[in-house]
Formats: structure tokens, C-alpha cells, sequence
């Protein structure tokens, strides 16, 4: 589903790499969680896999296609959800739904059926015909969520997606994560919550100082309980050296 | 008082800043031209209202000058008045965060207020002071009249601020409820741009004509009947031009300092009441938006991004007065332009330059206009990166941008070509010419704008999502725009002289044509990778 290949990632005026030597394989079905501190790398490295972002070497292939050789390919298969929730606000929820569902080519039936669902599970069916400017944080997320998955994209990325969100919006959101998984699609989100990640995600990748520490399967015994001294071994050493 | 200092000077490095100086060179170089350029300006200022004193004085309606100069200068104050005093007291973007801090409402209104106030005394002093100092040598004034001066310049900007804000809260109240008119409020801009520009114009005209001509041109007898009656009744900037001109004096001098505490009274009265309670209503109200009940429709995605582009542009007043309201005033604008310059040309020089000066002034109407273009990428903001993870082409995007770029310009352009020629200012011939000239043009002014954009956008936005900051592209758009302007008028001038409108034209027919060329190829080549690059600033 997601392939990255020994991905590197400098920014201008900097002279450390963000990410370096970045190697993940995501498979079809799963959650897949990426923790790290701030400033691990995480933000980058998902910008780097939607495109926001160029990288200077390495691979990033989404089902099947580079996204350096074949963009456009590989962004029909991202649904992406950014950690700011910026949308155009002058638009109505309605009108910026269908703009994103324009660009993914998403026809009418198909965005129809899906807008009705996800407005139901998100409650914003009174708001959808208002401009979003008026919208509240968390109703902007979940105008950004349903944007990110009204063309049923087979790779679904969340940066920090529970931030500002109300216990039962973040339900809603993790019930949807289950079921987008459940039918053969792929969940990748960044967060600083080892709680919801240990609960909710089949694996899960921990980055610091943009160099990937450990993947860590927690289907396998005792991974669960375990995440969270796991990964603050590995921050530790950072803040005792 | 000392959270009254720490407010006001918080205040001004707000509005002033506090950067250093990374480049000194360029810097002081900048600092020069800028000089250079506002003395110009200001001697023209100078020098335009020499020559308005003294042909008012020739009609011996000098008083009447006094009165109507007042009364225009408090005017503009006041609207000016009113949008500052909204934009700084009222919908001021740090309000919500001051009003977390133990600072009291009063403090925080004066330290804003000071800073108004600071803002007009600057106003007063540079515009209105040389004013009364030519209208004092002119008319032979005595020394009283420079005595009673500063006093009446403080009453002068003093009223147009308490006005302001006793008006502000309306205003305020009337905006919120019209903001989400938008077709209104870019038909009521367009009225007051073009009926401005009309008239301002026409005062213009006015004064070329006596310059020219030194006969009485301006002003026939009714015209300077109407004046001197309506000049009684203009209140109360009578009064004040009567305390200086020495007529009815100590009347005067009494209801003027009344009006002034009055007024002042009333607005300090009204601020403490309700200044706390009306910035917090609008905090919270400041969210409130439109519903436009719509079907889900499917549409093509180019023109699905054109449309998006368009509505950005058409749902807020800023842009839409800086674009669209430009576009459509941009035929009334050139068309007065015109006349103006083809009347000064034609007496000093002779009828054969009237087209190319025509060319000219459309030229710089159709930059001012296309100068938005080099905004189309810094505009998208915070939303940026919605650019970046959509599944069309970097290419298509700027394309679709600046086809509406186009479609707007080329209208406005083919509007004015239609006036300029229904009116008889031009020939058929020449307006077809000069569209498809200034069409060219405008095709190599976007380009250029846009790709200037793409190598360096700039996304300071405000909370509400717009540009706060001006764009350096903008202005090196609008300096290139306009150098190709003045070069196509003088050529033209020069050129019809010497070879005649149908060569000169056919000459800069095929150098817009290059200029066009050009740019395309400046913007389409390395796209991809400059707008691949922009994420990393």
C-alpha cells in the first residue's frame, strides 16, 4: 500500500536531515500509528508522502506509483488530513466538499451517498450549508476528514487528527478508521497519544530525531503493555545524553 | 498610566514593527527612492494647490475655497476616521488576546486611540498645514490668521475622531449585516469608485483648463453662485474658516469650541459605555457567516478550480475591491483619464498623440488591475498545501488561475476599447488596435506577475485568511507594468509622428507579441520544479 524507501529530507537553511534513511512498508488492512516527540520528523515525513513536500532521495511509492515519477497517480490514493484544519473558509462546507470530490473526479452518486454518511456519523448535517469561517475547530476537522475520504482514497493520512476534538468525535473518527481498515484500506496517523495508539493501531513506527527507531507489531504479546517504555527508551536516551 | 505606556508602545511596535536591518545597502537605497519619490510627489501636491488657491482666489470666492477645503479634508478624515477607528479599536486582531490580560478596557481604548490620534496630528500637518500657509500668503492674510491657525487645526482633526467614533458603531452594526451581500457591496464600491474618480477628474479638468486657458472656464456664474450659498450653510466647517479669515470672529471661535466638546464629550461618553461590551459582541460574533443551501454537483475539475479561484476573490471585500471592483470601474477610470490627457496633450503638443496616449493610460489601468495576479499563490495561505496534495497538475492550477486573470482583464479591456470609441475619443480602428494591444500586453503582465509569485510567495496571512503584509511582487509587477506604459505612450507619440498610427501600432502590436512570448515561456519553463520547491520556505 505504502512504500518508503531509505527516504531522506533536508530543509533549506538547515543542516540536519528532518528525516534520514526513512525505510517503512504499510500494509493493506492495517492502522498504522507514528509516534514521536515534536520535531521527530513525523509532520515531515507526511508531507513528504502526500506531496507537500519534496524530498531530496529515496522512494515513496503509493499503491504502486512513485510519487516523484507518477504524482498525480499516487495523490489519487492519499486522503489526507492536515494537523491545522485550514480549508477555504469562504466557501460552505458544501461547496468545499464537492470542490475536493471535483478534483478527485468523485461522481455524483458516489459523493452523494458517502457526504450523507459521513455527515450522519460527524452530526455537521445542520452546518454543511453554512460557510465553514463560521465553523467551530472541531467542526472544521471534521470538514477536513470528510474531505479526505469522500473519494475512498486506499491510503488514509491523519496528522494529529484528535487534537481539539470533543470524546465522542474522536470515537466517530476511530470507529471510521476501523471501518475504512475493514475494507481493505490503509490508516496512517501521527500522534503524541501512545494511549490511543497502543489501543487502536496494528503497528507502529517510532521516529526520533528524524531516523526511524523501531517497528513494533502489536498484535505480538505483551507490545501493547509495553509501548510506552519502549518508547520512552528511546527519547530518554536523547534527553539524558 | 504605566499600562497605558506598555499598551501604546505595544500599539506602535505593532503597527511600525521592530526588524533590524539585514541589508544596509539596499535598505538605505530603498530609503532614498522612496524619499525621492514622496518629495516629488509632494511638490506636486504643492504645486497643484497653489494653482487651486489662485484660481479661486481670481474668481474672488477665496473664502469659499477656505469652507470647501475644510469640509472636504474633515470629510475624508471621518471616513478614514470610521475604517481605522473599526479596524484598530474595535475589530483589532491582539483584542481578544489583550482582554485576557489585567489591563483595563480604558487603558487598552486609550493606548489604541493615542495612536489614531498621533496618525491624524501627522495627516494634519503634512496635508492641511501647506494648505494654509499658501492660502494665508495668497489671499494676504494678517497676523491673527497664523495665531488662530494651530487652534483650529486641532479642532479640525479633533471632531472628525470624536465623529468617527460616535459613527463606528453603526457603521460596525450596518457591516456585519451587509458583509455576506457580496454582488451589493461590489455594486456600491464600484459606484463610489467610479463616481470618486469622475469627480475628481472633472475638478482636475477644471484646473487644467485655467492653467491653459486663464479664462473663466471652471466656474460659470451659476456654478459660483451655487457655491458661495452653499458654502454659507456647510456647517461647521464655515465656522472654523470664519474664525480664521476674522469674520464674525468671536461667534464663530464660541460655537466652534462648543461643536468640538460636544462632539468629544460625546464620544468619550459613549466609548466608556460601550466599548468593552461592543469589542467582546464582536469577539464572539465574529464568526457569523452565510448559508447558501446548494445540491452536490459534479463539475470538471479545471472548472472546479476556476470556480473555487473566483469565489475566494468574489466573497471577500478586500479582494474584490482590489480586483473585481478595479475591473469594472477600470472603463469609467480610463475613459475620464483620457479625456484629461488628451486634452493637455493635444493643446501642447497636437491631436496626433491622443491615440498613444490612450494606449497608455489604458496600459496602466490594465496593470493596476492584472497587479492581483502576482498575489495567486501567496493568496491560498494556509491552505497551500491543498495545492500540493490534490490530484491535478501544478501546471493546470496556475493555468486555470490565470485563464480567470485573463477572462476578467480581457473584459475590462474590451468594455473600455467599446467606451472610449462609442464616445468619439478614439477611432474604430484605433480601439480595435488597442484592445488587441493591450490585450497582448496583459497576456505578458500576468505571466510575468504569476511567475514571480511562484519563485516567491509570501503567505502572511491575517485570522481571516488573507494577505496582511503587501507582496513584493505586486509592487515590481505594478513598476514593470507602468514602465511599459510611459515607453508605449512615448513610443507611440513619437512614432505616430514620424511614421504614422498604423505603423506604430503594427510596431507595438508585434513587441507586445515578443513581451508575451516571453513571459509564457519565463513562467511555463522550470514550473513544476519551482512549484514543487515553494512548501520548503
Amino acid at each position: 500500500m505504502l512504500t518508503i524507501r531509505n527516504l531522506k529530507k533536508k530543509y533549506i537553511n538547515s543542516k540536519r536531515y528532518s528525516i534520514n534513511d526513512l525505510t517503512l512498508e504499510l500494509k493493506e488492512g492495517e492502522i498504522f500509528g507514528f509516534l514521536g516527540q515534536n520535531g521527530a520528523g513525523k509532520s515531515t515525513t507526511i508531507k513528504c508522502i502526500t506531496g507537500i513536500h519534496p524530498y531530496d532521495s529515496g522512494e515513496i511509492i503509493v499503491c504502486g506509483y512513485d510519487m516523484k515519477k507518477d504524482p498525480i497517480n499516487a495523490k489519487k490514493n492519499i486522503g489526507y488530513v492536515p494537523d491545522n484544519h485550514s480549508v477555504y473558509e469562504k466557501l460552505t462546507g458544501r461547496e468545499y466538499v464537492n470542490y475536493i470530490a471535483d478534483l478527485y473526479d468523485v461522481p455524483l452518486e458516489a459523493r452523494e451517498e458517502r457526504l450523507n454518511k459521513y455527515l450522519k456519523m460527524f452530526k455537521i448535517s445542520f452546518a454543511i450549508d453554512r460557510q465553514i469561517k463560521g465553523y467551530s475547530h472541531g467542526m472544521k476537522q471534521k470538514i477536513c476528514i470528510i474531505a479526505a475520504l469522500i473519494h475512498d482514497p486506499k491510503l488514509w493520512v491523519l496528522d494529529e487528527p484528535m487534537v481539539g476534538l470533543d470524546p465522542q468525535s474522536m470515537f466517530d473518527i476511530i470507529d471510521e478508521m476501523k471501518a475504512h481498515t475493514a475494507e481493505g484500506n490503509t490508516v496512517f496517523f501521527s500522534s503524541h497519544n501512545i494511549d490511543l495508539v497502543s489501543k487502536l493501531c496494528d503497528r507502529v513506527a517510532i521516529i526520533h530525531d528524524g531516523e526511524l527507531c523501531a517497528v513494533i507489531d502489536l498484535h505480538e504479546e505483551g507490545n501493547r503493555e509495553s509501548l510506552e517504555s519502549v518508547f520512552r527508551s528511546y527519547t530518554m536516551a536523547e534527553n539524558q545524553a | 498610566m504605566k499600562e497605558y505606556k506598555t499598551l501604546f508602545k505595544l500599539e506602535l511596535k505593532a503597527r511600525f514593527g521592530t526588524r533590524g536591518v539585514s541589508k544596509p545597502v539596499a535598505t538605505a537605497f530603498k530609503i532614498l527612492l522612496f524619499t525621492a519619490l514622496a518629495l516629488l510627489v509632494y511638490a506636486l501636491y504643492i504645486f497643484g494647490v497653489n494653482q487651486l488657491v489662485l484660481m479661486f482666489d481670481m474668481y474672488e470666492m477665496s473664502k469659499e475655497f477656505l469652507v470647501l477645503f475644510i469640509a472636504l479634508s474633515m470629510l475624508i478624515l471621518v471616513v478614514f476616521g470610521i475604517s481605522s477607528v473599526i479596524k484598530n479599536l474595535f475589530r483589532s486582531g491582539d483584542n481578544e488576546l489583550l482582554m485576557r490580560f489585567p489591563v483595563s478596557a480604558g487603558a487598552v481604548f486609550a493606548s489604541k486611540i493615542a495612536v489614531l490620534v498621533m496618525m491624524q496630528v501627522i495627516f494634519t500637518v503634512v496635508v492641511e498645514l501647506p494648505v494654509f500657509i499658501i492660502y494665508g500668503i495668497v489671499t494676504k492674510q494678517n497676523w491673527s490668521y497664523y495665531a488662530l491657525l494651530p487652534v483650529v487645526m486641532v479642532f479640525i482633526s479633533a471632531l472628525p475622531l470624536a465623529v468617527s467614533n460616535l459613527l463606528a458603531i453603526p457603521v460596525m452594526q450596518i457591516s456585519s449585516r451587509t458583509k455576506n451581500m457580496f454582488t451589493l457591496s461590489l455594486l456600491v464600491s464600484v459606484i463610489m469608485v467610479a463616481a470618486g474618480f469622475a469627480i475628481y477628474m472633472h475638478i482636475i479638468q477644471g484646473v487644467v483648463d485655467y492653467m491653459k486657458e486663464e479664462a473663466m472656464s471652471f466656474f460659470s456664474k451659476e456654478t459660483m453662485v451655487i457655491v458661495s450659498q452653499a458654502a454659507k450653510y456647510i456647517y461647521p466647517a464655515n465656522f472654523f474658516a470664519y474664525m480664521l479669515i476674522g469674520e464674525w470672529r468671536l461667534g464663530s471661535s464660541l460655537i466652534s469650541v462648543a461643536i468640538v466638546l460636544i462632539f468629544a464629550g460625546g464620544a468619550v461618553l459613549l466609548n466608556k459605555k460601550h466599548y468593552l461590551n461592543t469589542i467582546l459582541r464582536d469577539i464572539e460574533g465574529g464568526g457569523a457567516t452565510f448559508t447558501k443551501v446548494t445540491k452536490n454537483q459534479v463539475r470538471k475539475p479545471t472548472l472546479s478550480v476556476f470556480r473555487r479561484e473566483f469565489l475566494e476573490i468574489f466573497r471577500s471585500s478586500n479582494y474584490s475591491f482590489q480586483y473585481l471592483c478595479m475591473a469594472v470601474a477600470a472603463p469609467v477610470m480610463v475613459f475620464y483619464c483620457n479625456r484629461l490627457a488628451a486634452s493637455m496633450g493635444e493643446r501642447s503638443i497636437g491631436a496626433a498623440i491622443v491615440p498613444a496616449l490612450a494606449l497608455m493610460v489604458m496600459l496602466t489601468f490594465c496593470t493596476i488591475i492584472l497587479s492581483f495576479a502576482a498575489s495567486s499563490v501567496s493568496r491560498e495561505g494556509d491552505n497551500f498545501y491543498l495545492t500540493k496534495i490534490v490530484p491535478v497538475a501544478y501546471r493546470t492550477q496556475v493555468l486555470i488561475k490565470l485563464a480567470l486573470y485573463m477572462a476578467v482583464s480581457t473584459a475590462s479591456i474590451l468594455v473600455t476599447a467599446i467606451l472610449i470609441w462609442a464616445t468619439g475619443q478614439v477611432s474604430a480602428k484605433f480601439a480595435f488596435g488597442a484592445f488587441g494591444i493591450a490585450f497582448t500586453v496583459s497576456v505578458a503582465v500576468t505571466c510575468f506577475a504569476v511567475r514571480l509569485d511562484t519563485a516567491r510567495p509570501q503567505f502572511a496571512v491575517g485570522g481571516d485568511g488573507e494577505l496582511s503584509v503587501g507582496n513584493i511582487s505586486t509592487f515590481v509587477t505594478l513598476f514593470v507594468g507602468f514602465a511599459i506604459s510611459i515607453l508605449y505612450g512615448l513610443f507611440g507619440m513619437v512614432g505616430i509622428f514620424l511614421w504614422g498610427e498604423v505603423t506604430t501600432f503594427l510596431v507595438l502590436a508585434g513587441v507586445s507579441l515578443l513581451l508575451a512570448v516571453g513571459a509564457a515561456l519565463w513562467l511555463m519553463i522550470g514550473l513544476d520544479a519551482r512549484y514543487e520547491r515553494i512548501a520548503q520556505r
